[in-house]
C-alpha cells in the first residue's frame, strides 16, 4: 500500500471517526515521517485538524512529541480561521437583521455548536446562511452596500430567488466566503425540498453572547445527508462524519425524520448518505436508521436523479436534471431559457466568453450518458 | 466594599484546543492563545471573580503559593482587559 493510499483509505477515516463507535483500525504506534506528513496535509485539506488534535492529545492516535506539536498547531490554525469566520457570520447576520431579513445558520458553525460534543471537533472554512426566496435579492443588495461582492452574477435577474441554490459572496477583506442559500442543494433534489419547512421550526445556539438561529435537528440531518451525497465528489469525510454524528444522536426524532424524508422526496439521498457514512467510517453499531438505509432500494427516477450528481456530475448535468422537477410548464421554460441564454456578464465571469461556454456545452454533451 | 472582580467579556468567541484556549474578541483583530494555566484562568472566569479568589483557586489546583500566583495572574488579566477579552466589574 502506498503512503497516499494508506492515508486516504485507512488513516483519515480513523481520524474522521474519532469518538464514534467505529471499527476502523488505528495505527498501534506513531507513524513514520512520510506517512505523518501526508496525514497532516490530508487532514488539513479535509478540515479534520480539530479531530486529529483531539485523537492525538488523548492518546487514541499514537504520536511522537513533535507530531503532537504539529497536530496542535494544525488545530490552532483551523480554530483561528473558525473564530474569524464566526465573527464574519455575526457581522453578516447583523447587516441582514438591520435590513429586516431573517436567517438560519447552516452547516459549519451551527453543526459545530449544536451537534458535536465540543465545537472544536468540527472544522469549517466558510459561512453558510439560509434566506427566504423573497429575501434573496434584498439580502444580496444589503451585503453589497457594505462591501461584500458576489463571486458570480446570476444567469438572469431574478434567477436566484426563483430557481437558484444560492450565491457566493466574498467579504470586504476578500478573506472569507459567505454562501447565501435559498435551498439546500443544487439540482433536482434542491427543487423537491418544501422550503417553508426550513422556516417552521428551528434550533438556537449562542455566539459571543448572541443567539443564532439554525435549522431544527431533523432538518440539519437532512441537510447533512444532501451535502454528503450530492455535494463535492468524491464525498469528503467531514460531511460523512456529520451524518454519522447526527444519526447516532438520541435527539434525532426518527418519526419526524421519516415524514420529512417523504415530503422532501429525499429517501434515496438519506439512505445513500447513511450507508456511505457507516461504510466509510466503519461504524460498528446498527440503528433502526442504518438498517433502514441498508435495505432501501431507490426507484428508477431516484437513481437517475442521483446519477446527475455522481462522478463528474457537472453543473450542466444537474441543471438538466433539475428542469424535470421545476414546477409548471412556464417555470420549466423560464428556467431552461435563463440557463440557455444567460446575461453576458454571467457568461463572461463563469466561462470567459460565449465561445468557451459553447465548447464547454459540447464537451458536456459528449460526456453525457443516457439514463439506464 | 467588594474588590474589583473580573469576568469574561461577553463579546468574545473562543474554543478549547488540546493544551490551550484560543480567543477572538469581537472588537479586536488579534487571536489570543492561552496555553496551560492561562486556559485555567479562562475556565475560572466563567463567573466573575476577584483577583484573590481567582489566585486562591488556581494556587490550590496547581499546589502553588497564592501571592505568587496573584502577581502572575494580575499581569495576564491586565493583558486580557487590554485585548477586550475580559472586563473589570466595578467594586461596590
Amino acid at each position: 500500500m502506498t503512503v497516499s493510499t494508506a492515508v486516504t483509505q485507512r488513516l483519515l477515516p480513523a481520524v474522521a471517526a474519532y469518538g464514534l463507535p467505529s471499527a476502523v483500525e488505528i495505527p498501534p504506534r506513531p507513524l513514520g515521517d512520510d506517512e505523518w506528513k501526508a496525514t497532516i496535509a490530508a487532514a488539513n485539506g479535509q478540515h479534520l485538524g480539530g479531530l486529529l488534535a483531539r485523537a492525538v492529545a488523548d492518546g487514541s492516535f499514537p504520536a511522537t512529541p513533535s507530531q503532537q506539536d504539529a497536530a496542535a498547531e494544525l488545530a490552532f490554525r483551523a480554530t483561528r480561521l473558525e473564530l474569524q469566520l464566526e465573527r464574519t457570520l455575526l457581522r453578516v447576520v447583523d447587516l441582514l437583521q438591520e435590513a429586516g431579513l431573517e436567517t438560519r445558520v447552516l452547516k459549519g458553525s451551527a453543526v459545530a455548536h449544536l451537534d458535536y460534543p465540543e465545537p472544536e471537533m468540527r472544522s469549517f472554512s466558510d459561512v453558510d446562511l439560509l434566506l427566504r426566496s423573497e429575501d434573496f435579492d434584498p439580502a444580496v443588495a444589503a451585503l453589497s452596500s457594505s462591501g461584500y461582492r458576489r463571486r458570480y452574477p446570476q444567469p438572469r435577474p431574478g434567477f436566484d430567488r426563483r430557481f437558484g441554490k444560492g450565491a457566493c459572496l466574498v467579504s470586504p477583506s476578500q478573506r472569507h466566503e459567505i454562501d447565501l442559500h435559498r435551498t439546500l442543494v443544487l439540482g433536482p433534489f434542491g427543487f423537491t425540498i418544501p422550503l417553508r419547512h426550513l422556516w417552521e421550526r428551528s434550533s438556537s445556539f449562542v455566539l459571543a453572547g448572541r443567539s443564532m438561529t439554525a435549522l431544527a435537528p431533523e432538518d440539519r440531518f437532512l441537510h447533512a445527508c444532501h451535502h454528503a451525497v450530492l455535494g463535492q465528489q468524491p464525498p469528503r469525510l467531514v460531511p460523512m462524519r456529520d451524518v454519522a454524528q447526527m444519526a447516532l444522536s438520541p435527539s434525532l426524532d426518527e418519526d419526524q425524520l421519516r415524514a420529512r424524508c417523504r415530503e422532501w422526496r429525499a429517501e434515496a439521498v438519506v439512505a445513500e448518505a447513511v450507508r456511505s457514512a457507516w461504510d466509510r467510517l466503519h461504524i460498528a453499531t446498527s440503528t433502526s436508521l442504518s438498517l433502514w438505509a441498508a435495505s432501501y432500494r431507490p426507484t428508477r427516477r431516484e437513481r437517475s436523479a442521483l446519477r446527475s450528481y455522481a462522478g463528474c456530475g457537472t453543473y450542466s448535468a444537474k441543471a438538466l436534471a433539475s428542469a424535470r422537477v421545476v414546477p409548471g410548464l412556464r417555470g420549466k421554460a423560464a428556467y431552461i431559457s435563463a440557463l440557455a441564454f444567460p446575461q453576458a456578464q454571467y457568461v463572461r465571469n463563469r466561462h470567459g466568453g460565449r465561445l468557451t461556454r459553447w465548447r464547454h456545452a459540447v464537451d458536456e454533451a459528449r460526456r453525457a450518458r443516457p439514463d439506464r | 466594599m467588594r474588590p474589583v472582580r473580573y469576568a469574561r467579556h461577553e463579546e468574545v468567541l473562543w474554543r478549547r484546543n488540546p493544551g490551550e484556549v484560543v480567543l477572538l474578541a469581537l472588537g479586536s483583530d488579534e487571536v489570543v492563545r492561552l496555553p496551560g494555566t492561562g486556559g485555567a484562568v479562562w475556565d475560572e472566569l466563567s463567573r466573575p471573580l476577584a483577583l484573590d479568589e481567582l489566585a486562591n483557586r488556581l494556587a490550590q489546583a496547581y499546589s502553588a503559593v497564592p501571592e505568587q500566583v496573584a502577581t502572575e495572574v494580575q499581569a495576564l488579566l491586565d493583558e486580557l482587559v487590554r485585548r477586550s477579552a475580559v472586563v473589570r466589574l466595578p467594586s461596590g
